[in-house]
């Protein structure tokens, strides 16, 4: 089995590039970063990553909920979200994107591991 | 009064005059007909019995007549009998007249206005009439032909005797009456004229108490009128009775246009129902007074902001009268206070910002610390670094909590504390089943100056208790609280039931960063106590007072 791969959108990129080391340590395979909407669609179309840890508050026009929603729409490659706010909130407007998950900043890595681990096993990245 | 009572005694006479009159009419009718009537009988007499007389049957009748009628001179003081006869075109009168000495009186021609009684008479007509006799004065006759002598007898009497006394009645009447009058005047003045002079000098103190009034009502009426609010005289119904200008500026309109509208008309939809419910109130009694702030859509449609303060006008038996208003203008006000309101906002949501992107930047600092640490193969040195992301992360979630919370100047220590705890478990790797976590730090909340030092505190002591005080898989528990204690100060405990800190430590006198972090923040930036107690476990009690203890409770 190869190691998924995963796109990370995070407009700040020291915060990208720890969360990047830390998926590498998990195992995965990190295909790229971007700090925007649109070069994440481009990167999906590029690279079909398995999946995209996408932060809600975007450099950009679009922010990371609508660039999630033309993803799945043009791609069917789901998303899991990164917020620096309540989350609550955030729930209410992700829902139609079926995320895989919404994490607060600041992330715990062990929780970010697990859901997606639990992801890939599933073998839901292929379902969409 | 008098005037009555001369009206009263004039009607009196005219009546008994009437019937006077009437009685002397027919007095002379009666005289007339039964002259008349006996000469008849004579002259049927000599007709037939005194042929041989000289003049004929006709003069001995007149003869006799005449004879009778030198006996008798007339009736009251100016009644007679007169009888006459027709010759050519003239009352010829045969008799004596009582008025006039002669033997034979002046013919009167027939067609002239004297002698109307004997015309008629002459005429064969029968009857009373009051018109003028042979010498042109006025009488009360009776006429009546005489059949066998073609003539015509009248008895009449002057009318003026027959007027006389009442005339005479009229006048002391009149006298009378005058005289009434005059002791009625006389007396009334006398009555009245103490009542006149008293009511005069009342007229006199009313006039300068309504002076008074009227310059009492006419500086209200300016008050009113100048006033620098608006004032209204409102019906219970809502209409408007009495505004001032000052009213008439606010809203718009002219005062004759205001008398046509209730204030319901003018007032914003919006506040009406707050309005209608305040005035229940007042007419209820409920309230003396109330005051609110609302708008008038002006005649324009522009709105204005104003300030009434309404109060109910009760008339004497204590029932709902009208209602006045004082109105002013607070737009200026209102929009000031609208700016400020705006500006206040507009900062908040910069003051979030700025949280956000403190927290944002302690973030990176985090992150910086933790790709550092990777990169250290020394164990000890990548300690370091793990720890002051840790103390990062402590500092960053009070500028996460303020950005997220409704209040920019407080934090809640238990939300807090719960974050941050859950944050170092989850860091610490620590199993949730095998450590309790017990935090209990309800209604406490801080300003930011005292939640930094605060949170730094509680991240070292709740790490240490994370790291060493279970390090040999023991299971057990962690509690932390805060409280407010009487004197204002607050009191937070971070204890554990694990291995303790070992008798030789000494927390004042260490190497450890941590411990010196703890006593320093505690003692040099909060102004508190550390006391440490090492019975069952380890219990570190801090006591400080906080910088805003008003606050402090409550939130």
């Amino acid at each position: 089995m190869t190691r998924p791969t995963i796109l990370v959108v995070e407009d700040e990129f020291i915060v990208a590039f720890e969360l990047k080391g830390a998926l590498e340590g998990m195992g995965f395979t990190v295909c790229g970063m971007v700090s925007s909407g649109e070069d994440a669609i481009d990167c999906v179309e590029r690279e079909k990553p398995d999946c995209v840890l996408m932060d809600v508050s975007l450099k950009g026009e679009m922010d990371g909920i609508e660039a999630a929603r033309h993803i799945r729409a043009r791609f069917g490659t789901r998303s899991a979200f990164l917020s620096g706010y309540p989350v609550e909130e955030l729930i209410r407007r992700v829902a139609d994107v079926r995320p895989i998950g919404i994490f607060v900043k600041p992330l715990e890595y062990g929780e970010l591991e697990q859901t997606l681990g639990t992801f890939f096993l599933s073998g839901a990245s292929e379902i969409d | 009064m008098a005037i009555g009572s001369l009206l009263v005694s004039a009607t009196t006479i005219w009546i008994l005059y009437g019937a006077a009159f009437d009685e002397e009419r027919l007095r002379l009718v009666e005289a007339a007909q039964s002259q008349a009537r006996l000469i008849e009988a004579v002259a049927r007499y000599d007709r037939f019995h005194n042929t041989d007389h000289p003049g004929g049957w006709r003069e001995a009748t007149l003869s006799q007549v005449n004879e009778a009628h030198g006996e008798y001179k007339g009736f009251g003081e100016t009644g007679e009998f007169t009888l006459a006869k027709l010759e050519g075109d003239s009352i010829v009168f045969v008799l004596g007249h009582r008025h006039q000495t002669v033997e034979h009186p002046e013919p009167v021609p027939f067609d002239s206005e004297l002698a109307e009684p004997m015309r008629r008479a002459l005429r064969g007509q029968s009857g009373t009439v009051v018109g003028l006799d042979y010498r042109g004065e006025r009488v009360v006759a009776a006429y009546e032909p005489v059949a066998e002598l073609n003539l015509g007898i009248v008895a009449k009497i002057d009318l003026a005797e027959v007027q006389a006394p009442f005339k005479k009645a009229g006048l002391a009447a009149a006298g009378f009456a005058i005289l009434v009058i005059v002791a009625g005047s006389v007396l009334f003045v006398r009555v009245s004229l103490p009542m006149v002079v008293g009511i005069e000098r009342r007229t006199r103190d009313l006039e300068v108490t309504v002076n008074a009034l009227e310059e009492s009502e006419r500086r209200f009426r300016k008050t009113f009128e100048l006033a620098g609010a608006g004032i209204v005289q409102v019906t219970l119904n809502g209409r408007f009775t009495r505004v001032n200008q000052r009213f008439c500026d606010i809203v718009g309109y002219t005062e004759g246009e205001m008398l046509e509208l209730g204030f319901q008309d003018i007032t914003h939809p919006d506040d009406l129902e707050d309005d209608l419910a305040n005035a229940r109130r007042v007419f209820d009694g409920e309230i003396g007074i109330f005051s609110m702030e609302k708008r008038y859509v002006r005649k324009d449609s522009s709105l204005v902001w104003v300030s009434v303060t309404v109060s109910l006008v009760r008339d004497d038996s204590g029932a709902p009268s009208y209602f006045i208003a004082v109105v002013e203008d607070t737009t200026q006000r209102k929009q000031a206070e609208l700016a400020v309101q705006n500006s206040l906002a507009e900062k908040e949501v910069l003051l979030r910002e700025i949280h956000h992107r403190v927290k944002n930047n302690m973030q990176v600092i985090s992150s910086l610390l933790n790709l550092q640490a990777k990169s250290i193969e020394d164990a000890r040195l990548s300690k370091v670094f793990r720890e002051s992301q840790s103390r990062v992360r402590a500092m960053a979630l009070i500028h996460e909590i303020l950005y997220q919370s409704g209040n920019l100047g407080r934090i809640d220590l238990g939300e807090y504390v719960s974050k941050l705890a859950t944050s170092l478990v989850r860091m610490y790797g620590t199993e949730p089943d095998r450590i309790n976590l017990n935090i209990g730090a309800q209604d406490v909340t801080l300003g930011i100056d005292d939640t930094v030092p605060c949170g730094l505190v509680i991240n070292e002591l709740l790490s240490n208790s994370l790291k060493y005080a279970f390090r040999d898989g023991r299971t057990g528990e962690i509690g932390i609280d805060a409280a407010p204690v009487n004197n204002g100060e607050i009191k937070l405990v971070v204890h554990d039931d694990g291995v303790g800190i070992p008798a030789e430590v000494d927390i004042r006198n260490t190497d450890t960063m941590g411990m010196r972090l703890v006593v320093g923040l505690v003692e040099s930036q909060l102004g508190g106590r550390v006391d440490l107690d090492r019975d069952h476990g380890t219990r570190f009690t801090i006591t400080f007072s906080p910088t805003d203890p008003d606050l402090a409770l409550g939130g």
